[in-house]
């Protein structure tokens, strides 16, 4: 039984003339324990598909087709009550930078406080709050400044405290969207050991949406690749650091500047992101493809499995 | 050759100024990469080599001219001679004007060319050059109808197209999607090899500054924290805090593990304290360290350090493990290789 | 399985991004009942004072016979006729044209000037911006009907005279906006860009500051145009301004010195007076339309 299971997801955008779509036949499932890394570019649909799996999507989101389950219970049909106690209890989201996810005009040992009362994490106020400042002192949080307000701590701070309070109500699942890119190199760097140190001592599964490979290589099992809205390669985080198989993930690695290996820069890629409103035939990456050959331009590329993890969308595999 | 000196007192002339203590030569046909997280002080004094704000104490000289002095047209030979790129290519274009416009606006202003068919022809092949091609149709069109990755190669045609001797570029690609970001460097390199410009790179990132910079200078809290060339800085910082950077960043490579964090607390402190500033979160200071500012001493090769203590503690930083180490730049292309090498600019 | 490794193709333009900002705006401006009625206001009074100079049908004075005066509409007199048996519809067209010419000349030079001062003073800084801000507070503190009477009375009652005597009073609040806004347009990063290519203050100014700042000039124009038209109806009712021509506000202090609204002449007493009203609401729904449409609230949207 899978922790997350996510199958043939669609997410559209409702706009002017019509609809986007964001996210295409998207599946994957989750195990306890696990982590994957989603990475992508802006406009690939990495933070879309995160916020669906918590009920998350902005006003004009909407799910056009697929299922999401949560140790086979299918959430297609939640309430927002439902959806609510899911965040708390199941999975929880930790928000870039932290300071969304706080209130601004309360203290925040209160602010954890609270959902575990109503949640029925914990009964009783004091317990509550006792286990509160475990919590914080848990992310590097001393018991001195638990009553604090959110302004009086730095953004590294708060983005601890923001992990304090995504663990309140005891979930299994972390979703972390870009957990590290509104604050410094130094605090990121301790951010992700604290990510890694967490999933390791609680059992938590870690979803990490990134662009930054560095994180992913650092934090994840898995990797799924997303661009324009699909998935194009997901392996084992070796798989898809020392073999990757789309071209998309191998320039895209190469664009990545590194200490190990040789100084300089890759050639990155050439052309520019696709647009979603009007994106190109066949496989999305052809027009900036350096191996495109005669059906990507006109035929999807089907997704083929190459080894027991390794799953490219890519014409170059899996015809023969 | 030095192209630009740099000097501010050591000490501070006010506890509160964002620079303090920079003492920096640029040398001529140098990648300078100035590397700093948020509040270092890495934009304020590229601004301020720049011209764009004024230095409050210390002076900056080219060619042994204290450029705050300079006024009418030495001012304007300046401004030619030195050009930005910055950070944000969605805030950085007019959205009123066409992009042919924006790149014809540093020949029109410094009358480079007159008739307006030489300066159409000179924009059209600067925007080619800078991979927008065909030039006459990026320059009918507003910045709004670009991409960022397209934007940013607009505004390093605007500041290539006089060919300035020093281009100063500010963070260029932070704000770009990783796919595009190679290119752009690659663009700001083979352009400052064609024209032989020195380029002074502004970046938080120092895996970036080790992909591209001759040398290296770390800032922190407005000081100097270390300066030498590429390798010495990266492979053997001298100082505590180039060392907690330098393990800070998330290498792309499942097989390397987590390296130990061991700096305490964040940012730089924005409240004066005696001595070095960086004590605080250092896991090295001792009380000496609150003694006085420590000076940028010369370690030998070029390589300086502001810390008092660097004898004693550089051997025992925590360093990465480098694999390849050969000072290789720029894979595959052959024409970049005859780049500036570390040695090089250590023996000035 | 071949692999033609096709040469890279040409980056491709994004083309389909978001459509001008002016056209745009422009069109949702259209759709705004306010600004449907206001330019309909304004219209009809264009149409008036045109109309009026082309077909002045019944003549201006018919002679001040005691059967002429006061006269109720009729088929000969649409509106009726006044104290001295003019044609009260000729005279209002007259009046439209008054207002009109001094609304808009008036504003030209209060715009002019106040954006002028608001560019320079938060461009500069300094003790430039200190002495144009110092004046022009100074000109906002002083009430300005009272200042633009006396004014009146120094320069003189001549239609020119008016006019600059209004627009001279009416910049201030213009360049306070206008600086505000600049002040925040010079620290944008295109500023500092043009800035550090070498472009010249005055060619930033009008070539990067003046185009973002013409939407706020154009919706403040039509505001203080309609203060203008107010003032010049306020100077002329209180006999300050040219009586040698017809204006609303001369037509209601004729109307006030003659009594009408005692002999129950209400086709003389309450058109100037509504006019006045429409002509200046019209400009008014037109001008907060426009500020409206430029506010941060919809240019997040």
């Amino acid at each position: 039984m899978s922790l997350l299971a996510v199958t043939d997801l669609s997410i559209d955008y409702a706009q002017l003339g019509g609809a986007t779509r964001a996210v295409t036949s998207a599946s994957f499932s989750m195990g306890t324990g696990s982590s994957i890394g989603l990475v992508g570019e802006s406009g690939s649909g990495k933070t879309t598909l995160a916020l669906s799996l918590l009920g998350l999507l902005p006003a004009n989101g909407r799910v056009a087709s697929g299922e999401i389950h949560y140790a086979d219970e299918s959430v297609s049909q939640y309430s927002e009550t439902q959806w609510r106690r899911l965040r708390w209890t199941k999975a929880a989201l930790v928000f870039q930078g932290g300071m969304n996810a706080l209130n601004p005009v309360r203290r925040i040992v209160d602010q954890i406080v609270e959902p575990m009362l109503v949640h029925g994490t914990e009964t009783t106020k004091q317990a509550a709050t006792q286990r509160a400042i475990e919590l914080l002192a848990r992310v590097g949080i001393p018991a001195s400044r638990a009553r604090d307000f959110p302004h009086e701590y730095s953004g590294g701070m708060r983005q601890r405290a923001g992990i304090a309070m995504a663990l309140a109500c005891k979930p299994q699942l972390l979703i972390a969207d870009e957990p590290a890119t509104a604050i410094d190199v130094v605090v990121q760097a301790q951010i992700i050991r604290l990510l890694a140190e967490l999933r390791e001592s609680l059992g938590l599964a870690l979803l990490i949406i990134t662009h930054d490979l560095g994180v992913v290589a650092q934090l994840c099992d898995d990797v799924i690749v997303m661009y324009a809205s699909e998935i194009v390669e997901s392996a084992s985080v070796r798989g898809i650091f020392h073999n990757p198989k789309h071209p998309y993930t191998k320039q895209l690695l190469e664009s990545v500047p590194r200490f190990s290996g040789m100084r300089g820069v890759g050639a990155g890629i050439s052309g520019q992101p696709p647009s979603l409103t009007n994106p190109p035939t066949g496989c999305r990456f052809h027009p900036r493809c350096p191996s495109v050959f005669s059906p990507c331009a006109t035929e999807h590329p089907p997704a083929s499995r190459l080894a027991d993890k390794h799953v490219v969308a890519c014409h170059l595999y899996g015809h023969d | 050759m030095v192209f630009a000196r740099v000097r501010s007192s050591a000490d501070g002339a006010s506890s509160v100024s964002a620079v303090a203590g920079i003492n920096l030569d640029i040398l001529r046909g140098e990648t300078l990469c100035l590397v700093g997280e948020s509040g270092s002080g890495k934009t304020t004094t590229a601004r301020a080599i720049g011209r764009l704000v004024a230095p409050t104490a210390g002076s900056i000289r080219i060619d042994d001219i204290d450029i705050a002095k300079l006024r009418g047209t030495r001012l304007r030979d300046f401004r030619r001679r030195v050009q930005f790129v910055f950070q944000d290519p969605f805030e950085s274009l007019n959205p009123r004007q066409r992009i042919g416009d924006i790149v014809a606006e540093p020949l029109v202003v410094h009358q480079v060319l007159r008739t307006k068919s030489e300066i159409q022809d000179r924009v059209w092949k600067s925007l080619e050059e800078c991979g927008l091609t065909p030039g006459r149709d990026y320059a009918r069109r507003y910045p709004h109808e670009l991409s960022g990755g397209q934007r940013q190669r607009v505004c390093i045609a605007t500041a290539a197209i006089l060919e300035p001797e020093l281009l100063i570029a500010d963070e260029p690609v932070s704000m770009l999607d990783v796919s595009v970001r190679s290119g752009i460097i690659r663009l700001l390199l083979s352009l400052r090899k064609v024209h032989q410009m020195t380029l002074l790179f502004v970046t938080h990132d120092l895996s970036l500054a080790w992909a591209i910079g001759d040398r290296v200078a770390v800032m922190y809290a407005g000081r100097l924290m270390e300066l030498g060339s590429a390798e010495q800085v990266i492979t053997e910082p001298k100082h505590p805090y180039t060392s907690a950077l330098v393990t800070a960043i998330p290498e792309a490579d499942p097989d390397q593990p987590l390296r130990p964090m061991n700096l305490v607390g964040e940012g730089a402190s924005s409240t004066s304290i005696t001595g070095c500033c960086f004590r605080l979160r250092c896991p090295y200071a001792q009380e000496v360290c609150a003694t006085s500012v420590p000076p940028l001493a010369d370690t030998g090769h070029g390589h300086l350090t502001a810390c008092v203590r660097h004898a004693e503690i550089s051997s025992g930083l925590p360093k990465i493990v480098m694999g390849t180490m050969a000072a290789e730049p720029l894979a595959s292309e052959p024409g970049d290789s005859d780049r500036m090498t570390a040695s090089d600019t250590t023996t000035r | 399985m071949t692999t033609v490794v096709l040469s890279q193709p040409p980056g491709p333009v994004t083309g389909e991004q978001t459509p001008a900002v002016e056209r745009g705006t422009l069109a949702r401006l259209a759709r705004r009942r306010m600004v449907q009625i206001g330019v309909g206001g304004l219209g009809l009074f264009v149409v008036l004072a045109i109309a009026g100079q082309l077909l002045t049908v019944n003549g201006i004075a018919t002679g001040s016979t005691a059967a002429s005066i006061f006269n109720p509409p009729s088929l000969q007199h649409f509106m009726g006729t006044d104290e001295l048996g003019r044609d009260v519809l000729t005279e209002l067209s007259a009046g439209a044209l008054v207002s009109l010419i001094v609304g808009i000349a008036a504003t030209a030079i209060a715009v002019v000037v106040g954006t002028l001062v608001g560019l320079l003073a938060g461009f500069f800084r300094g003790w430039l911006e200190v002495v144009l801000m110092r004046f022009t507070d100074a000109m906002l503190t002083v009430p300005s009907l009272p200042l633009i009477i006396v004014l009146a009375a120094v320069v003189g009652q001549g239609l020119g005279q008016i006019v600059l005597v209004i627009g001279l009073t009416s910049w201030a609040g213009m360049a306070r906006l206008i600086r505000s806004e600049v002040l925040s347009l010079r620290e944008r990063a295109f500023v500092l860009r043009a800035r550090s290519v070498g472009v010249p203050p005055l060619r930033i100014m009008r070539v990067h500051l003046l185009p973002q700042i013409l939407p706020l000039v154009i919706a403040n124009t039509v505001l203080i145009s309609a203060a203008a038209i107010l003032a010049e109806a306020t100077l002329s009712f209180l006999g300050l301004g040219d009586i040698t021509r017809p204006s609303w506000g001369l037509m209601l202090n004729n109307a006030f010195k003659s009594g009408a609204a005692g002999r129950g002449a209400f086709w003389y007493v309450l058109p100037p007076g509504l006019c006045i009203a429409i002509l200046v609401l019209s400009l008014s729904f037109i001008g907060h339309a426009i500020n409206e449409e430029l506010s941060p609230r919809r240019q997040r949207q």
